[in-house]
């Protein structure tokens, strides 16, 4: 491991620049804008933060229906995806989706569990983004609970550059090596018109419709009646429906836009249990007891930004989210393909009502900025017993109705000290209905050296609060007791990133831009479930184990004629203790280091209109302790291992009769990567478990391997 | 332009290209008897053929038929009658079943063998014929030649053992917690606890019954516990829990006896069962003594210092005589011996949960007569289709003294798990296997089970087909 650090660090400053840090490349980010933590929209260079961005560009040559595609090739995101139901899940170092919180326009997504966190990746479409911009760190401050990790905010694409834009798109995808014309295979059909009805009014409507027909793998399809669990998919059919609509206006500084989104989801579920339908003296049919998951999200956001006074900057937003979950559960007679007893109930929804606003621009002072922000927050959660273990002392499941609200204030400033040097620093008070009161913190510096280098630092503050399954759980009978903890207190985080970028322009058009990253993050007060009492065995969640982490990354960019090459790599060393509280065990918490890379080169063929561009990740060993019960039946910690892996996509467009009509073929997962090993040194609680210092080896299901994409877009465009 | 909508147009067709397909299949109906034998009891008995699905029209159906020792007009008669030598079978559009009438006109002198076999030979609808085609009509008392039974066991919390005798078709439905004790009619002295509530007995040093004893948490049946505390699983009776009962007294101890718990008061959830998550049963001691070729039972509640004495007699037609120490008298649970085959019950089981084995409660549990003289083995589809397993596939030496050859091995589980990651209920009977079963008497039966719960996905609802093998 110090061999590989130090030939990284000399990789790192044998470049002798530094780099832009912007992890998948765009040609126009000099000019680039961003928002996400601005006090108002400005250049990616004058950020105190550092800014990521993922452009439209970049999300064209994955051919990326929905944000898990696209995050596949993030450096420093794991997209960790269930085999079963199709879901995919962001991981930042090492650290799961609730620690990570994505917003569309400034909005944190309405989820299952929460505010932005937890957020279904293949749940967010990607046909009316402009662009995604990405900041790694604790941003409590500015984006409150659950900023841990980090935060994505989607930007969507308002208005157009012409009178009427009009495109619509077809893609065919195989799953894996299956696809055929109905039922194998992904399908996805979209349109979008665009029309600004004159300087000041424009609207955008958009449609998409992505069916996928399930993984079958060796699985046999629903209409299969033996009852051997070959019956249903490996991974679920599902079809997706989405919609959106932006009505905007804007005259000269003043904005307004209204934003609906719909999403609908329908996550077919065909049981391996085959039952008999006995018609004696008549021969046997079958059926099974099917189920069907519909989702359905509503987002309203209505967000107006202008001048008051004259000077005083304002931007407000306010949005009404809904999501429901329902379950159909119905018998499917497998001979005569007919649905009966079908029962559907809603077994989770969530009603948000949010707004935040900002004003900013008290002083007429070019040097000096303050900004002062509200973010209101209620949700109104219902989850049925089934979602997790709610029941009461008589094993009937109990359902949760709950209201979290918080009302958090929160103010920035920023200071121009001089031309180059900036400071920005932010405090946030949040009122909790629920939980203690919270606060954030965070301070940023900027400098801008001679010659391109751009140099910051910066220290963040945030906190997770805990979810239902850790404050409600109640599972007690005589053989079981393992209680959620209505006393929970948030788990705080601090990170720091002391962060380098330069750009280079040569005569020669070359560009060359560099990016060094070194981060520090920890966790204190991490909740778990453990044992609280050893006989008879309690267990309780409890606020009990800490997180360090720390991070070096450097992305690299080479943009000369028609080649564009980025190389991104970074180590993260990350440490856990875990504290088994009456078994009276801590773990080791040494930093367990893993190595990452990834890379793309593109390269255009202006004479033909084709664009070729090649995709690769590397993700390293990643070892960590957890508990288990070792052969001796004694808890303890084990060593366990996630295998490296690799992660390749590529594609080739070519645009036809004036850019009007488009191609994209290309193929995702080239490595044809379908499981990712995990090995564990003992702690599987039985006697197999590594009772003679042997490992045990799991395979956990990553994807469903290689597979190819047609995808044809036209676009009509005129005044 | 006009390229341009074209090409929009393209889409829009490939858009509606790509949506799903489905196909209905439309089946043609199907006619059979509703059993394949049949014993005379009354002077007229109707007759029911059955149709798999309502009759799309009106017709009729054609039956032949062999006899055995008896003549029309003679022993019997039919309506509609026999001409021709055949019986035509009206039936209107849209009915499930159609009958026609058997009139026993003359008895048959018992051991006599007189039958009539009625087959269906043609229908005039658009039908299959199915596999039972033909029914065995007989004069006498004669073994079943096969049908298709649901136990009442009573859903979820099971609260009822059900005894079945193949051959006759007849089930006996007892409460679980009706009695406590069984005291063997055999030569040997032994008492059994009843292995469907939990139920387990702890044998004391004292051989004085109004001594106070104490609740013994080590002894509830839940996953701890121990095998010495519950009757052999197998169903030998020489490994019982209570010791054999000694015709010296002095030998004979007191036993702290668990009752083990009710059935649930509540269902569980869908695909849960409840067969014993009721309130406890509560504790008990008792001393058993010989009494002649009877048995002497003295009992009272642990912390009583007096006792009951009751008298429980052998009767050597059962395998047992039973007694309920709650309702305090003797009680009738098991059919006699030679009258069942199998029953439907929880049971305590033993299973390894880590360190050796321990009484486990099962639910959903068949046990064969094995003291009665009915033995059971599983064949495997991959070996014979039931359909094709004939009596000359009957491997004798596969009957074991085992009363669990049935057990819980007629009922499956697959693993997996929902879109929501949760465990999948995956109770259902497996269609990969099949029983034999050998009645007292000596009828070889084949026996598939079809399900173990109702169309609600509840169970405690099993069914089963069974067919004689010849």
């Amino acid at each position: 491991m110090k061999i590989k650090i130090t030939l990284f660090v000399l990789f790192v400053f044998c470049q002798i620049s530094f780099a832009q840090q912007d992890s998948i490349a765009s040609k126009e980010k000099l000019s680039e804008v961003v928002v996400t933590g601005q006090l108002e929209p400005q250049s990616i260079k004058k950020s105190v933060f550092n800014v990521r961005v993922i452009s439209k560009e970049n999300i064209k040559q994955l051919a990326a229906n929905n944000l898990a595609d696209v995050l596949n090739q993030y450096l420093n995101i794991t997209v960790t995806s269930n085999g079963d139901d199709g879901r995919s899940k962001v991981s930042m170092f090492g650290l799961d989706s609730q620690y990570f919180k994505i917003l569309v326009d400034n909005i944190p997504l309405v989820s299952d569990t929460g505010m932005g966190t937890n957020v279904d990746l293949t749940q967010v479409n990607l046909d009316d983004v402009e662009r995604i911009e990405i900041i790694e760190g604790s941003m409590g401050v500015t984006h409150g609970a659950n900023a841990v990790t980090g935060i994505l905010n989607i930007i969507t694409k308002k208005g157009g550059g012409y009178k009427w834009q009009i495109s619509a798109t077809v893609q065919e995808e195989t799953v894996g090596k299956e696809f055929a014309f109905f039922d194998k295979g992904r399908h996805i059909q979209s349109a979008k018109i665009g029309h600004n009805f004159n300087e000041n009014w424009f609207v955008n409507i958009g449609g998409n419709r992505n069916a996928m027909s399930g993984f079958y793998d060796n699985r046999q399809g629903k209409d299969y009646d033996k009852n051997d669990g070959l019956r249903g998919y490996t991974q679920l059919p599902k079809e997706q429906l989405v919609g959106n609509a932006v009505l905007g206006y804007q005259k000269d500084a003043f904005r307004i836009f209204y934003k609906f989104d719909y999403y609908g989801e329908d996550v077919h579920y065909y049981n391996p249990l085959v039952n008999i339908q006995d018609n004696y003296p008549f021969p046997d049919t079958y059926f099974s007891r099917d189920k069907r998951y519909i989702t359905n999200r509503y987002y309203h956001h209505l967000n107006t930004s202008g001048n008051l006074f004259s000077k005083l900057k304002y931007n407000v937003s306010v949005s009404q989210q809904k999501q429901e979950r329902d379950l159909e559960n119905f018998v499917y007679h497998i001979d005569t393909k007919q649905e009966v007893d079908n029962k559907r109930d809603t077994y989770q929804s969530k009603k948000v009502f949010y707004s935040t606003g900002t004003l900013s621009n008290f002083f007429d002072n070019k040097n000096v900025d303050f900004q002062l922000g509200y973010e209101i927050t209620n949700e109104n959660g219902f989850y049925d017993s089934s979602v997790g273990a709610f029941r009461d002392d008589n094993q009937q499941g109990v359902d949760i109705r709950k209201r979290l609200e918080n009302y958090d204030i929160y103010s920035v400033a920023e200071i121009g000290v001089n031309d180059k040097f900036s400071i920005r620093p932010g405090l946030r008070f949040s009122f909790q209905s629920a939980f203690d009161n919270q606060y954030a913190s965070s301070l940023g510096l900027r400098y801008l050296f001679d010659k391109g280098l751009e140099a910051r630092v910066s220290l963040g503050k945030s906190y997770r609060t805990p979810n239902f399954d850790e404050l409600y759980t109640y599972f007690v009978d005589s053989n079981h007791n393992m209680q959620g903890n209505a006393d929970l207190i948030p788990e705080t985080s601090t990170s720091y990133e002391v962060s380098f970028k330069r750009a280079c322009n040569f005569d020669s058009g070359a560009q060359i831009t560099n990016n060094l990253a070194v981060t520090y993050l920890d966790v204190d007060d991490r909740i778990d479930l453990v044992t609280i009492q050893v006989n008879p065995l309690h267990y309780k969640y409890v606020n009990i184990n800490r997180y360090k982490m720390w991070n070096i990354s450097t992305v690299e960019q080479y943009i000369y004629k028609n080649w564009n090459v980025m190389l991104g790599a970074a180590v993260v060393g990350i440490s856990r203790r875990l504290d088994l509280a009456a078994e009276n065990l801590v773990s080791d918490d040494k930093f367990f280091y893993s190595f990452r890379l990834n890379s793309s080169i593109s390269y255009n063929i202006t004479k033909w209109n084709t664009l070729l561009a090649v995709f690769y990740k590397y993700n390293g060993q990643q070892q960590q302790y957890v508990a288990g019960t070792g052969s001796d039946g004694k808890a303890g910690f084990f060593l366990n291992e996630l295998q490296p892996y690799s992660w390749m996509d590529a594609s080739i467009r070519k645009t036809f009769f004036k850019n009007q009509f488009e191609v994209t073929v290309g193929a995702r997962n080239l490595l044809d990567v379908t499981n990712l090993q995990s090995v564990q040194n003992g702690g599987g609680g039985d006697a197999s478990g590594g009772a003679h210092g042997g490992g045990t080896s799991t395979d956990m299901m990553l994807g469903y391997g290689r597979s190819y994409f047609l995808k044809l877009t036209y676009n009509l465009n005129f005044n | 332009m006009k390229k341009n909508f074209i090409l929009i147009l393209s889409f829009v067709l490939l858009a509606i290209g790509a949506c799903s397909s489905d196909d209905d299949v439309a089946l043609p109906n199907a006619v059979a008897f509703t059993s394949t034998s049949l014993n005379l009891s009354a002077e007229t008995t109707p007759i029911e053929i059955k149709f798999a699905s309502p009759t799309a029209a009106a017709g009729s159906l054609t039956l032949t038929y062999t006899e055995t020792a008896v003549a029309n007009g003679i022993d019997y008669s039919t309506t509609p009658a026999i001409a021709a030598n055949k019986i035509v079978v009206p039936f209107e559009k849209n009915v499930s079943t159609v009958s026609f009438t058997f009139k026993k006109l003359k008895e048959a002198i018992e051991g006599q063998v007189k039958n009539v076999v009625f087959t269906i030979s043609s229908i005039t609808i658009n039908s299959v014929i199915s596999d039972n085609k033909s029914i065995q009509v007989n004069f006498n008392e004669t073994a079943s030649l096969g049908s298709a039974l649901a136990p009442g066991v009573g859903g979820p919390t099971e609260p009822n053992q059900v005894f079945v005798d193949l051959s006759s078709g007849k089930m006996t439905a007892v409460p679980r917690v009706s009695w406590d004790l069984g005291f063997y009619s055999g030569t040997d002295f032994r008492v059994i606890i009843n292995h469907t509530v939990r139920m387990s007995a702890k044998q004391t040093t004292s051989v004085n019954i109004d001594e106070v004893q104490l609740e013994d948490a080590t002894m509830l049946v839940n996953g701890s516990g121990s095998t010495t505390q519950v009757d052999d699983a197998a169903g030998d009776i020489t490994k019982t829990a209570i010791a054999a009962i000694s015709s010296t007294d002095a030998d004979n101890k007191v036993y702290v006896i668990n009752m083990g718990s009710n059935p649930g008061t509540t269902n569980p959830a869908v695909g849960s069962e409840g067969t014993g998550t009721g309130p406890s049963r509560g504790w008990k001691k008792v001393r058993i003594l010989r009494s002649g070729n009877d048995y002497k039972v003295q009992y009272a509640d642990i912390a009583a210092t007096t006792h009951e004495e009751i008298i429980v007699t052998k009767n050597a037609a059962y395998n047992f005589t039973f007694l309920s120490l709650l309702d305090k008298k003797a009680v009738s649970v098991e059919p006699q011996k030679a009258q069942w085959d199998i029953s439907f019950t929880s049971f305590t089981n033993t299973t390894s949960m880590g360190a050796g084995l321990v009484p486990y409660n099962f639910a959903d549990f068949v046990l064969n007569n094995v003291k009665g003289g009915a033995k059971t083995y599983q064949v495997l589809t991959t070996a014979f289709t039931y359909d094709a397993f004939t009596l000359a596939n009957v491997d004798n030496t596969k009957f074991t003294e085992d009363q669990r050859n049935i057990g819980s091995n007629w009922r499956g589980t697959v693993s997996g798990t929902d879109a929501n990651g949760n465990p999948v209920s995956g109770f259902a009977a497996r269609s990969d296997r099949f029983f034999v079963v050998k009645d007292p008497a000596g009828n070889v039966y084949k026996v598939r089970f079809t399900a173990g719960v109702n169309a609600a996905g509840e169970r405690g609802n099993p069914t089963f087909q069974y067919a004689i093998l010849k």
